[in-house]
């Protein structure tokens, strides 16, 4: 059985307020084949939600939905989970976004990143970066 | 042939008062659904342990999961059995530390952790409804939460089985009793009478749940289904069951407030759908107050979810701005409170008196809601045999031609057009985001099809044109559409207003302003990059009563004049007329003469709502026959004196479950002879297709056969001898209901015939 563990800070418990303060600073940590699964990871220097809603990463025009979370001292983790086959049709220089929540079909991602507090710009992709 | 319609009234309709535009003024005339019942209430747990659940391979979830809940119940359990609501709460943090307050997404928590007991956060709504004599229970869905977002239907189908299994322990409970609860509640639950509530992800989860049990072949009658601020990740849409989905505007979690999907998806997709449909719209609510356990200070992990990533100070939402909107905790969960009873008490309780409330012909909030009619608003969508859908808006070809095929016209608009976004129409305002957007479309799916219009001078209108068919405006009570402001296009202080006015036959015109009857034209609150405001649509209606001085049976145009401002932007859909008096409701037989005797036979072709109750009284035209001239079975016979002709009548009445009663009466000629004619087997003669357009085929009829068309006025429209099956429609028949009578060399068979071009 999978285990997430999280831990989050005392304020947060008090006031909830933190999340909205500033937009976070969110990049990729690291990319890695496990079987037939990629995990690939991101670091945010605030906790990501538990919520209800989805965090989304958009590569290019795709998608992807299914991922971990977790939290160590205050900074944020989250792994999504992309099969290899998905993976490898993935094109090198598609631009990477992550998003709290649905994006319209016509997003222009570049500009929702720079405008939305729920959307990151997080670089460019590249096969390059995966270690098995 | 001659028809009759009686209608009788019995309603429980609201009276509405209007005070200058202002509902300031308006009495509640509405009995209060939130207010506390008379039942004493008591409460008990359940426990089977942290991984006490292994859910069936079909649900694809990895883990087990705990078989825990609650259980709110009248005290006094003589009666019953009693009907049963089932609430399921979304995903949140499952376990926390008592040492520092911090929490953790695990299942099962770490040792000397405890868990975070979200399913008690909907206690106050168990009290209330337990206290009108439900039985309320809420389950935990811990396990689920903590993994859920690593499949790929986020949980949804564990959710459904979940749901299902406790519904089975309570099923046990109900019939051979077992520990905990012993016998307690032997004989006590309703399992045919559920209503369930989800919230969030389990919002998702209880519709998925809904078609689960569907697909079990019912074991268990889920009555009503409510979403609570909702996800609708996979866009299932549940047909059949009545739905009301409530949206938090100042959702900072579920932002895109994608739970009205439940509603646009499920409108038209499934004509046999008879289910009413609601929507909520809390202006001032966020997404987690609903749940005390998910609300800040009061347990670990709490929080005001518009904070997650919005600003404490963003216009009308954040909580610390200037004239913020925002509910304060107390006020959120005493609206939800007055609308979930009126929901579960209308469907569930068959308790009638609250339908004003949902149905928008009282927009007053109940008193017990501690809100105005500015911050609640409802979208209502009657089942089909309760409206007339004049345009749905929901293809493009509505921009020209309506759902009734009248003409759709404009003049002088800025702009119009059909869009909504998704598969096959333009987003409406595509500058905007999908969280200001929640009835859009996305890349696979279709948004809520809508007529948007802007104008700039105040001699512009927007009408939909009624055929001859569809003129007679007296069976019906309301005038309805669905519209929200485009805000992108309307100024903050236009205070946005149009008239919509009738005209008839004659070129006369009634016209009524939308603001004396709902305040559904408000310009969206808040400032919230990417957020706010949203375009939510509302429904608008008006009582046909209200239009005075036209021919309501000879009505032909519904006219949109924005003749109030100068300038503005809006967008409608869903336009008809609704809450007719009696529905499909209609009196029609068959006959049949045998061939040895002068005995005719009569099969009774009635149509009505299948939950109506009717009653059939018969006149055979046979005076001389005394007692024997009247009947009241469904198909009785009645043997003539002689041959000759006679006029049968039927009379039928229908006992609807809202009190109203309708009646309607069908006579004809029967010729009756010696000469022996074979019996009619009116199953070997049909019509095909039905609805038809351009042509009709008749098969099993003989070559001397004779069909008969006729109007709804009784105007006999069309004769022809069956020489051959296919029979053409002239293109002059306007679409509308026609009676088709086939007469054979033993009798007639009537048949209800729709012409749709």
């Amino acid at each position: 059985m999978k285990k997430i563990f999280f831990l989050s800070l005392i304020a947060l418990f008090f006031s909830g307020g933190l999340y909205a303060q500033e937009k976070a600073r969110t990049e990729i940590t690291s990319v890695k084949q496990k079987g037939e699964i990629v995990r690939y990871m991101l670091t945010s220097s605030k906790p990501f939600i538990v919520g209800n809603n989805t965090y989304i990463l958009h590569v290019g025009d795709r998608s992807f939905f299914q991922y971990e979370q977790s939290e160590n001292k205050g900074a944020g983790s989250i792994t999504f989970l992309i099969s290899v086959n998905d993976f490898n049709q993935l094109e090198d220089g598609n631009s990477v976004y992550l998003t709290y929540g649905m994006v319209s079909a016509n997003a222009d991602m570049e500009s929702l990143s720079k405008r939305s507090t729920r959307c990151w710009a997080i670089g460019k992709f590249s096969k390059d970066i995966l270690t098995k | 042939m001659t028809k009759k319609r009686n209608i009788l009234r019995n309603l429980l309709s609201a009276l509405f008062v209007l005070c200058s535009g202002s509902f300031t003024g308006v009495a509640q005339t509405t009995p209060d659904p939130g207010i506390a019942g008379p039942y004493a209430v008591s409460k008990l747990e359940y426990n089977f342990g942290d991984l006490a659940f292994t859910p069936p391979p079909a649900a694809a979830f990895p883990d087990n999961i705990e078989v825990i809940g609650s259980v709110h119940y009248p005290t006094d359990l003589s009666h019953g059995p009693y009907p049963v609501l089932l609430f399921l709460h979304g995903r949140h943090v499952t376990c926390w530390q008592t040492s520092d307050s911090s929490v953790a997404l695990e299942w099962p928590c770490p040792t000397g952790w405890q868990s975070v007991t979200s399913y008690e956060g909907y206690y106050y709504l168990a009290n209330n409804m337990a206290s009108h004599g439900y039985i309320v229970i809420s389950i935990s869905a811990n396990a689920i939460s903590a993994i859920d977002n690593s499949l790929p239907d986020l949980g949804m189908n564990a959710r459904a089985v979940l749901v299902q299994h406790h519904l089975d322990l309570w099923n046990a409970w109900n019939t051979v009793g077992g520990a905990p609860f012993d016998s307690l509640f032997i004989g006590k639950l309703n399992m045919q009478n559920i209503g369930t509530m989800g919230h969030s992800r389990g919002g998702e989860g209880v519709i998925y749940h809904a078609q689960y049990n569907a697909s079990l072949g019912s074991p268990y009658g889920i009555k009503a289904v409510l979403t609570l601020a909702p996800i609708d990740y996979n866009r299932h849409v549940l047909n059949g069951i009545p739905l009301m989905d409530v949206s938090p505007y100042c959702d900072g979690d579920v932002s895109d407030l994608e739970g009205v999907h439940f509603y646009d998806d499920a409108r038209y997709n499934d004509t046999s759908d008879e289910a009413p449909k609601h929507t909520i719209l809390f202006t001032g609510a966020d997404h987690d107050f609903f749940n005390t356990v998910w609300t800040p200070y009061l347990y670990p992990g709490g929080a005001d979810d518009w904070l997650y990533y919005f600003s404490d100070t963003a216009a009308f939402c954040g909580a610390s701005a200037p004239g913020s909107g925002r509910f304060d905790t107390t006020t959120q969960q005493a609206a939800l409170t007055a609308y979930l009873a009126a929901f579960y008490r209308i469907y569930i309780g068959n308790e009638t008196q609250f339908n004003p409330i949902l149905q928008v012909s009282d927009i007053v909030p109940p008193a017990s809601s501690m809100i105005g009619s500015s911050q609640i608003f409802v979208s209502y969508h009657p089942a089909r045999v309760d409206r007339l859908d004049v345009n749905r808006t929901d293809n493009l070809t509505t921009y020209t031609t309506n759902t009734l095929s009248g003409n759709v016209t404009e003049t002088g608009l800025v702009s119009s057009a059909i869009c909504g976004g998704g598969l096959t129409m333009a987003v409406c305002d595509p500058g905007l985001s999908s969280d200001q957007l929640p009835h859009g479309g996305t890349a696979g799916t279709a948004g809520l099809g809508q007529m948007r219009m802007q104008w700039n001078d105040r001699t512009e209108w927007y009408q939909n044109a009624l055929p001859v068919a569809y003129e007679n405006l007296t069976p019906y009570q309301s005038l309805q559409f669905r519209a929200t402001v485009d805000f992108v296009e309307t100024a903050t202080d236009s205070n946005l207003n149009f008239t919509v006015s009738l005209i008839d036959l004659a070129g006369d015109t009634s016209s009524q302003v939308v603001t004396n009857h709902s305040q559904a034209l408000f310009y969206q609150q808040g400032t919230e990059p990417t957020d706010l405001p949203k375009e939510v649509f509302n429904t608008i209606s008006i009582p046909l009563s209200s239009f005075t001085g036209i021919n309501e049976s000879k009505v032909r145009y519904i006219r949109f004049k924005f003749d109030k401002v100068s300038a503005g932007a809006v967008m409608i859909s869903d336009l008809a007329f609704t809450n007719p008096l009696c529905g499909n409701f209609t009196a029609l037989f068959s006959d049949s003469v045998t061939r040895v005797s002068l005995k005719a036979f009569f099969t009774n072709k009635s149509t009505s709502y299948d939950k109506d109750s009717l009653t059939w009284k018969w006149n055979f035209g046979d005076p001389a026959s005394g007692v024997n001239d009247t009947s009241t079975q469904k198909n009785p016979f009645h043997i003539y004196p002689h041959s000759g002709t006679f006029n049968p009548c039927l009379y039928v009445t229908s006992y609807r479950k809202n009190g109203l009663v309708c009646m309607d009466s069908f006579c004809t000629s029967v010729h009756v002879a010696t000469v022996g004619v074979p019996v009619i087997n009116e199953n070997k003669i049909t019509i095909i297709p039905n609805p038809a357009k351009d042509y009709i085929q008749i098969n099993g009829a003989a070559n001397t056969d004779v069909l008969t068309l006729i109007d709804l006025y009784g105007q006999v429209v069309l004769t022809a001898t069956l020489t051959q099956p296919i029979v053409q429609l002239p293109q002059s028949f306007p679409t509308g209901v026609y009676y088709a009578i086939i007469t054979t060399g033993s009798g007639r068979i009537y048949n209800k015939l729709l012409i749709a071009r």
